[in-house]
């Protein structure tokens, strides 16, 4: 049973993690707590049934192309919408509220009601005796681990990563430096929509798509990032895994409704010892 | 100008959605094709989630209700004391939050003046309107699966659909009868009032006929990820694992995850049965799930009425309909036979009537035993079970009361 909920733990980190990055991407760079962050997991998810369910594409191909469409959408937003408002964080935040509450609307007219599935592209387990796990489940954590590494090169040894950087710790030095500081939160603001349609579109042939599921999962990124620290990649990172396995074990050991209550009591206890969360303050 | 036109196009697309959302949360729905021009007009009511998490109930709840109407004004309206009534229904969507229906509630009884409400499911939003229904005497229609729905002190509630509280032994007998070597049960029920409820009675069930629960375990709506929690009830080793009210798309997602875990036994729920969206959803995955099937969908008689009232409804969500048709039908029965509008003698004569006959058989008010009144309906129980991949009626059973 504890190798099992290891495994189950890392498979709840794997997605944690892609949802916690671009959320605390967005707010690291742009100063936006994006409350429409579950809706555009969403519409990673929808994009994928369209795609891969309906139109029948290659499942990668279809999952790549669900999460740069939703990304795309989300660029496009910031430039029509989030920009107009600047550096007013209330005022964006409330935006933010007004297009969660849009977009999970807009599901319901343009998808219906009903929950609808996928079945994943890889059935069957492989079962080592002391623990099984699914082809499906294993392609999500070796997914994830890719898209972690790709990530981290991203910040760390790209340009437009560097400016990243730069932009979250003083946009006005960045700009000074030649830094394009719209054309780089627009880009930061495609690629958090981007990591959360992604982790939306993975996770779909294991769960369900409904206009609704954006909610669970936006309180799930909420909590990893108040735990790793708002604004810090790497707080993403541990925070996802730390909230993963712990509710995988707690869950296993104790049971559901108890994790959830230790989850919450936890991170409130944490954030009386470090009211930044584990490495908040800065965007590293 | 290129930002500006497609900020005006956002903006005209948003209020488009909006005001259409606007529409659908106040439809009225008169139905019917023959004139009415003579008619008078009875307004009814109608609270359900019809959008969000819950829709799976409320869409039923909706589609049956205006396939009754819809039948009703096509037949001439309702004769009620020599006045003939054209019904309208004034709708309202509560997305399945109380303080919505609350809200749905007092709109209806103190903006529209209705006196007959059909709605809402869930007991959160069922007990908040009877602190309005109850008090200005207007009859309520519902269904919650929460006990405090009914009680003597609530003459004006009456619940039209049955609980697992009539129905949850018939359908654990069967599955006795059938499986009599499956005999350890482990509960997955949602953590809120109708979760704990429903999986309450079931328990009491379940250990009347000898057998022994496991695992008992409570997690929060709208989870997807049962995993954690599978892996805990599968180290039980149960026969059986039975949900308590979980939504028809969480318990597919639980059936495929159990199987991926190497669960070979059964399945069973205690809440609204939803089979096409759990087939959907589960596939093979879904094998001898055990369910009450409500009614026969493909009876003549059900297929009857959805050939004519139910054409434009989303299919996944008629299998529940008929009940809340059979429900309307009786009241508008009731109100026919009263002879008069006013809800004190209706509710009379409704909780008196006996042997009505509905699509899924003969239907009768019973729960004095449990509710201490007689406004809970009842009729026969429809077992159904997955077989090689289909939703299969196995078994009709009479309720024991």
């Amino acid at each position: 049973m504890f190798e099992q909920a290891l495994i189950n733990g890392l498979v709840l980190s794997s997605v944690y993690v892609l949802m916690a990055l671009g959320f605390t991407m967005i707010f690291g760079i742009m100063k936006i707590v994006n409350f429409a962050h579950g809706e555009f997991y969403m519409l990673g998810a929808f994009a994928l049934y369209f795609t891969y369910q309906v139109y029948e594409m290659n499942f990668i191909l279809a999952i790549i192309v669900s999460a740069v469409l939703i990304g795309m959408f989300g660029m496009f937003l910031e430039k029509v919408l989030f920009r107009k408002l600047g550096n007013d964080e209330m005022k964006v935040m409330i935006l933010a509220l007004g297009v969660s509450i849009f977009l999970q609307n807009l599901g319901i007219v343009l998808f219906g009601a009903t929950t609808k599935a996928i079945s994943p592209p890889f059935q069957g387990m492989l079962d080592l005796g002391f623990v099984s796990i699914s082809y499906y489940n294993m392609f999500i954590i070796i997914i994830s681990v890719i898209v972690l590494i790709a990530f981290y090169f991203f910040i760390k040894k790209m340009k437009t990563g560097q400016a990243f950087i730069a932009v979250s710790h003083d946009e006005e030095i960045a700009s000074v430096q030649g830094i394009n500081v719209k054309r780089i939160k627009m880009i930061a603001f495609g690629i958090g929509i981007l990591l959360a349609a992604f982790a939306g579109a993975l996770v779909t042939p294991l769960y369900t798509v409904s206009p609704t599921i954006g909610m669970g999962a936006l309180m799930n990124a909420f909590i990893v990032v108040i735990l790793g620290g708002l604004g810090s990649i790497m707080g993403a990172l541990w925070g996802g895994i730390i909230i993963g396995l712990s509710r995988s074990y707690l869950t296993t050991y104790i049971g559901a409704a108890e994790a959830d209550l230790l989850i919450f009591i936890l991170i409130a206890a944490l954030l009386l010892v470090k009211p930044n969360g584990l490495l908040g303050g800065s965007y590293q | 100008m290129f930002k500006k036109l497609m900020l005006s196009l956002l903006f005209l697309l948003m209020a488009g959605i909006l005001i259409a959302c606007n529409e659908s949360e106040t439809s009225s729905s008169e139905g019917g094709t023959e004139s009415n021009a003579n008619r008078e007009v009875l307004e009814i009511g109608l609270v359900g989630p019809l959008s969000g998490g819950g829709a799976a109930w409320g869409l039923p709840l909706q589609y049956g209700v205006e396939m009754a109407v819809k039948e009703v004004n096509d037949n001439g309206g309702l004769d009620i004391g020599g006045t003939n009534y054209n019904v309208e229904l004034i709708t309202y969507d509560d997305q399945y939050i109380g303080d919505e229906s609350v809200s749905a509630a007092n709109r209806l009884v103190f903006e529209d003046n209705v006196n007959y409400i059909f709605g809402t499911v869930g007991s959160s939003g069922v007990l908040g309107m009877q602190t309005i229904t109850e008090d200005n005497e207007v009859l309520l229609m519902t269904n919650s699966y929460g006990t405090e729905a009914l009680s003597p002190d609530k003459p004006f509630t009456f619940r039209g659909l049955p609980t697992n509280l009539e129905w949850g032994s018939e359908v654990i007998t069967y599955m006795s009868e059938e499986f009599p070597d499956a005999k350890k049960v482990a509960f997955i029920s949602p953590n809120d009032e109708s979760g704990w409820q429903v999986q309450k009675n079931a328990e009491e069930d379940f250990l009347e006929l000898d057998y022994e629960i496991v695992a008992n375990e409570f997690p929060e709506r709208e989870t997807q990820d049962y995993n954690p929690i599978l892996t805990k009830v599968l180290n039980t080793e149960p026969d059986i694992i039975a949900f308590g009210g979980t939504s028809p798309g969480e318990m597919g997602v639980a059936m495929n995850q159990a199987r991926a875990l190497g669960y070979e036994g059964l399945f069973t729920g205690f809440g609204g049965p939803a089979i096409q969206e759990i087939l959907s959803i589960a596939g093979d995955n879904a094998e001898d799930f055990i369910y009450y099937a409500q009614t026969d969908i493909e009876s003549p008689e059900a297929q009857e009425l959805i050939n004519n009232y139910g054409q434009e409804y989303e299919k996944e969500f008629l299998e529940v309909a008929p009940d809340w048709y059979d429900a309307a039908t009786m009241l508008f029965a009731a109100m026919e036979e009263t002879g008069t509008l006013d809800t004190s003698e209706v509710a009379e004569t409704l909780r008196n009537m006996d042997g009505f006959e509905g699509l899924a058989g003969e239907m009768s008010w019973t729960g004095e035993e449990h509710y201490g009144i007689n406004q809970q309906l009842t009729k026969p129980v429809i077992v159904g079970q997955v077989i090689d991949g289909k939703a299969v009626i196995v078994d009709v059973r009479e309720i024991k009361e």
